[in-house]
């Protein structure tokens, strides 16, 4: 407090200054006419009266100034005063502002924009009343909880409450027009459980626990009332026909509600019951729901974590087959945490990755501004000395040439927030296909312009300690002596270094965009396994419970899938689960016969006959599914390569048998080729395959997906492939689309990331390439009376302009080098998303290299032409 | 020697405190009255005194107002605060032991030590 207090009453004080020097003034008159009264009392005529008085008084300025000093609160106006003198030296040389300002507010800006993005990740909260005592909780069989579990969970009075929720995909049918709605299926007391209310209307009440059809009700979220409703308020109490049933619109939350889905933003929330998700009330559906809790006042979270192991294993007891593992130690974790661990891989890399480039961007914007503070305070060494001869202090000179690059940083970090103020609406709807629709409440807070203000200090440092240090060094006195050109060896040497520093981090910048880049072109070359040119995948949402029996439902998808083959253009069709590449991902651990209990972790999915052929995976052994593989016939399973050689490595697959946790065994009965299934160009995975008919019951309740193969392109038959699949039941939403598309989640990421490097790569060369040009000229020119004595000498032009060219491109060697060892180190790490191309990628360092070995050579030459046409009796008479 | 004795260090702040502890003045009348109750001995350079005068405000020992002088001038009129009546005393104090101690000390012959 002490310090604001001084600073405030300094403020003041700076404020009333103008004041105060005039009361100085007024005392300063009042004295001398008070003296020469006295004088001229003493027969003093009135003329040398004056005179004499203000002799005796001495210097006025120095009055004036010594009663400033005793009267002022010096930090402040010393500040004030090196501000002032900072701004007024800096506006006599605009071009080093414009390109100081410049280069920072690209540093600064990239910076602080991917910062407000990912803090907006990291730091998103949901909203919850007392959000401390919320708890996620997830059994010890790391599933999730069936409802009735939930239930079970729920009536145990471990929790204060329990609540959970399900993502839906709903049909919203308005007229004709169909579209799906990402809804959250949630347990009654949901928004009761968070301690949230709508902004209009009301959220759901306990009643809407376990309701029937009489009570549906469904919630609308702020941006989708906006974006499909135009922010109708008549709404509210009007019925939704949400998969064909009436909803009647309860409510809206407010537009600063931030889900517990956090980034994944839910259009519209309805009660949970047996409509939006079947198989509610089965022990074993182990996909049902996400739970939290709020922890009973004073009960810690282990103690909570105990009780719910406690239950778990009472439960699995109880249901050994349908809760299996479901006693080991569950799991209790704070809400509002980021989960990076369930992020794709790619998004998980990218974001450290942009964070250390824009780093390295700032690092070279702040070696510009530091290489043209360097050149002007060398120029302004005299006026330094001077200074220091004069009695300031070189802490006072180092004050003042900090100010300067403070003033810089701050001009350039205020360019930097304008620019990412106008690229924030870019984050703040984004469309992203594994969330659906992703909200980054993206905003200029205090935490972004503390970051801000952070980057500025830095950066004055940053670019203004070795100035300052340099210029101010107590052998100032022999220099101002001396004059300019001795000495110059250590200031070389800096140069130099930063030469070598701006050439580095410009090679790594660029070896790692152009690595992605080249990852891109890659990806659409290389092959995933999988034959995505003819394919179309249809997903149709089914409103449960619509057929009697699952035999019924699988009849009519044969039904459908009869019809699509007899489409003309269609190849084959069949239906799968997950799509690979999609952001989908399924696994599990499994047991084979007589052997290995458990084995490597493997990725799963279960498909219809003809799989292999529609997504054109080779069939290496064995054979495909048909459909006589149904419920009741001998299960079988079909393995990818990987499987068969991590469980079998010594024998053959075919004919062995495997399970799932405690479920029948399958046999194997087909060895298919590998694809990539989380992102391109991964290692291949061990993967099974089951038949989709043979699959327990829970696994329907995810959307049929149809896989389609066509015969020429896909886009003319999309039509077709709608009109068929939607015949599956009167009240389903389609999407229809190409396979390619529906794969590109990964591609469409990357995409954006490779984007983003390329922007920092592109900053970084242009900024590196004018501080080089900047450092070179500046070395150049200080060699000018060296070449003119040279010159005298005897030497040739061409001799001096090779000589310049060779130290450049020596220093630009010296920091490819440099530059090229911490991009092999980083390309090293990062090799896992290259899509099998090589860390140590030809191109990408030999374009890098070409690259900057041109643009050292150019600014080199350029000063090493200038140098070679100085006249030596010019050159030498600067001495 | 010459009629002027030189002011030693710290002393100019004292005389001032002791020439306004005898009533409030202005800068120029301070001047006078130091001239006056030193007898002359002691010339206080002019530029010194202001500053001398704000730095004593600025510790909280003088305070200032405006008024009107004799001739209808507005002039800065200086007053002893509280702590600057404390301090006078405490210097006034210390400068007499110095004093003391000073003058024995020269008065100090070889044979009584």
């Amino acid at each position: 407090m002490p310090l604001l207090t001084s600073l405030t009453r300094g403020l003041v004080h700076t404020v009333r200054r103008r004041r105060r020097d005039r009361d100085i003034d007024d005392e300063l008159a009042f004295h001398l006419s008070a003296r020469s009264a006295d004088l001229m009392a003493r027969g003093v005529p009135r003329e040398e009266a004056l005179r004499r008085a203000r002799l005796e008084f001495g210097s006025r300025d120095r009055f004036i100034e010594e009663c400033r000093e005793a009267r002022s609160f010096t930090l402040i106006e010393d500040v004030t005063r090196d501000l002032r003198h900072a701004f007024r030296s800096l506006r006599r040389s605009p071009g080093l502002v414009f390109v100081s300002v410049l280069s920072l507010a690209l540093g600064i800006g990239a910076n602080t924009t991917l910062f407000s993005a990912i803090s907006a990740i990291f730091f998103a909260q949901p909203t919850a009343a007392d959000r401390a005592r919320l708890v996620w909780i997830d059994p010890g069989n790391s599933n999730q909880w069936s409802y009735l579990n939930y239930r079970d969970l729920r009536e145990s009075g471990i929790f204060e409450t329990v609540f959970g929720y399900r993502p839906a995909a709903l049909t919203l049918r308005v007229g004709e027009s169909r579209e799906t709605v990402n809804a959250l299926a949630v347990t009654g007391n949901f928004f009761d459980g968070l301690g949230v209310g709508a902004q209009a209307g009301r959220v759901f009440t306990s009643r809407e626990i376990d309701s029937g059809p009489e009570s549906r009700a469904v919630v609308l979220s702020n941006r989708f009332w906006i974006r499909r409703f135009n922010r109708d308020p008549a709404l509210i109490g009007q019925t939704l026909i949400l998969n064909g049933e009436p909803y009647l619109v309860a409510g809206v939350m407010s537009a600063d509600y931030q889900p517990v889905t956090l980034l994944a933003d839910p259009d519209a929330y309805v009660p949970i019951d047996d409509f939006v998700l079947s198989n509610l009330h089965v022990r074993a559906n182990e996909n049902a729901l996400n739970v939290l809790g709020r922890l009973k006042p004073g009960l810690e979270r282990v103690q909570a974590q105990g009780a719910v192991t406690t239950l778990g294993r009472e439960l699995e007891r109880q249901y050994p087959v349908e809760n299996l593992g479901m006693g080991q130690p569950a799991r209790l974790a704070p809400v509002g945490r980021f989960e990076v661990g369930s992020a794709p891989l790619a998004a998980k890399i990218f974001p450290p990755i942009l964070g250390m480039l824009s780093g390295l961007v700032l690092l070279i914007a702040c070696a510009n501004v530091a290489g043209l503070l360097l050149a002007r305070a060398v120029g302004r060494q005299r006026e330094l000395a001077v200074r220091a001869a004069l009695g300031a202090s070189r802490q006072r000179l180092i004050r003042t040439l900090l100010t300067e690059s403070f003033v810089l940083a701050s001009v350039g970090a205020a360019a930097g927030l304008l620019l990412t103020v106008w690229l924030m609406p870019l984050f703040r709807d984004l469309a992203v296909p594994i969330f659906g629709r992703v909200h980054l409440p993206v905003h200029v807070n205090g935490l972004l312009l503390g970051y801000a203000l952070a980057l500025v200090l830095v950066t004055t440092v940053v670019c203004g300690a070795a100035p300052a240090l340099k210029t101010t060094r107590r052998d100032l006195n022999r220099r101002l002596q001396q004059g300019g050109a001795h000495g110059a060896t250590a200031r070389l040497r800096l140069r130099h270094a930063m030469v070598v520093i701006e050439v580095a981090a410009s090679v790594v910048l660029l070896v790692t965009s152009l690595l992605f880049v080249r990852t891109l072109f890659r990806i659409a070359q290389i092959g995933t396994g999988i034959d995505s040119a003819h394919g179309i995948l249809a997903t149709v949402n089914l409103p449960p419970p619509v057929y009697a029996s699952r035999d019924q439902l699988l009849l009519t998808i044969d039904n459908v899938i009869d019809r699509l083959d007899a489409t003309p253009g269609i190849m084959s069709s069949t239906t799968a689960e997950i799509v690979p590449l999609a952001g989908d991902r399924s696994a599990a651990r499994f047991a084979v016969e007589n052997g290995t209990e458990a084995g490597p972790r493997s990725l799963v999915n279960s498909v219809g006959p003809r799989y292999f052929e529609t997504l054109g995976i080779p069939l290496i052994r064995g054979r495909d599914f048909v459909r006589a593989d149904r419920a009741g016939a001998a299960p079988v399973a079909i393995v990818s390569l990987a499987f068969a050689r991590a469980y079998f490595p010594n024998e053959d697959a075919l004919g062995k048998r495997l399970r799932r946790g405690s479920g029948a065994y399958s046999e194997i009965v087909g060895i298919v080729a590998d694809i990539n299934y989380s992102f391109v160009g991964e290692e291949p995975q061990p993967m099974v395959y089951f038949a989709h008919a043979q699959q327990p019951v829970s696994s329907q309740q995810r959307p049929v997906r149809f896989h389609v193969r066509t015969a020429a392109s896909p886009i003319a038959l999309l039509r077709a492939v709608n009109q068929v699949t939607s015949e599956l039941h009167p009240g389903a939403s389609v999407t229809v689309s190409t396979l390619t598309e529906a794969m590109s989640m990964e591609r469409d990421l990357r995409r954006v990331g490779s984007w983003l490097l390329g922007v920092l790569g592109a900053i970084g060369l242009l900024l590196a390439s004018l501080g080089l040009y900047g450092i070179v000229s500046y070395i150049v020119a200080s060699r000018v009376t060296e070449f003119g004595v040279r010159m005298a000498l005897g030497a040739t032009a061409a001799i001096v302009r090779r000589d310049v060219l060779r130290r450049g491109i020596a220093l630009t060697l010296a920091g490819l080098l440099i530059g090229d060892a911490l991009s092999l180190g980083l390309a090293r790490v990062l090799a896992a998303l290259l899509a099998g191309l090589s860390p140590a990628d030809p191109v990408a360092f030999g374009a890098s290299a070409i690259i900057l070995l041109s643009v050292g050579v150019a600014a080199s030459y350029l000063p090493a032409r200038r140098a070679v046409r100085v006249d030596p009796a010019i050159a030498l008479r600067a001495e | 020697m010459s009629p002027d004795a030189s002011l030693l260090p710290g002393t100019l702040d004292l005389l001032i405190l002791k020439s306004v502890s005898l009533g409030e003045h202005h800068g120029y009348g301070v001047l006078l009255r130091i001239e006056q109750i030193t007898g002359g001995a002691l010339a206080i350079e002019q530029g010194a005194l202001y500053p001398a005068l704000a730095r004593l405000e600025r510790q909280g020992l003088l305070d200032a107002a405006w008024g009107t002088s004799d001739n209808n001038r507005r002039a800065k009129y200086y007053r002893l605060t509280a702590a600057g009546r404390r301090r006078l005393r405490e210097e006034t104090d210390s400068w007499q032991r110095l004093v003391a101690a000073m003058a024995l000390a020269l008065k100090a012959r070889a044979e009584e030590i």
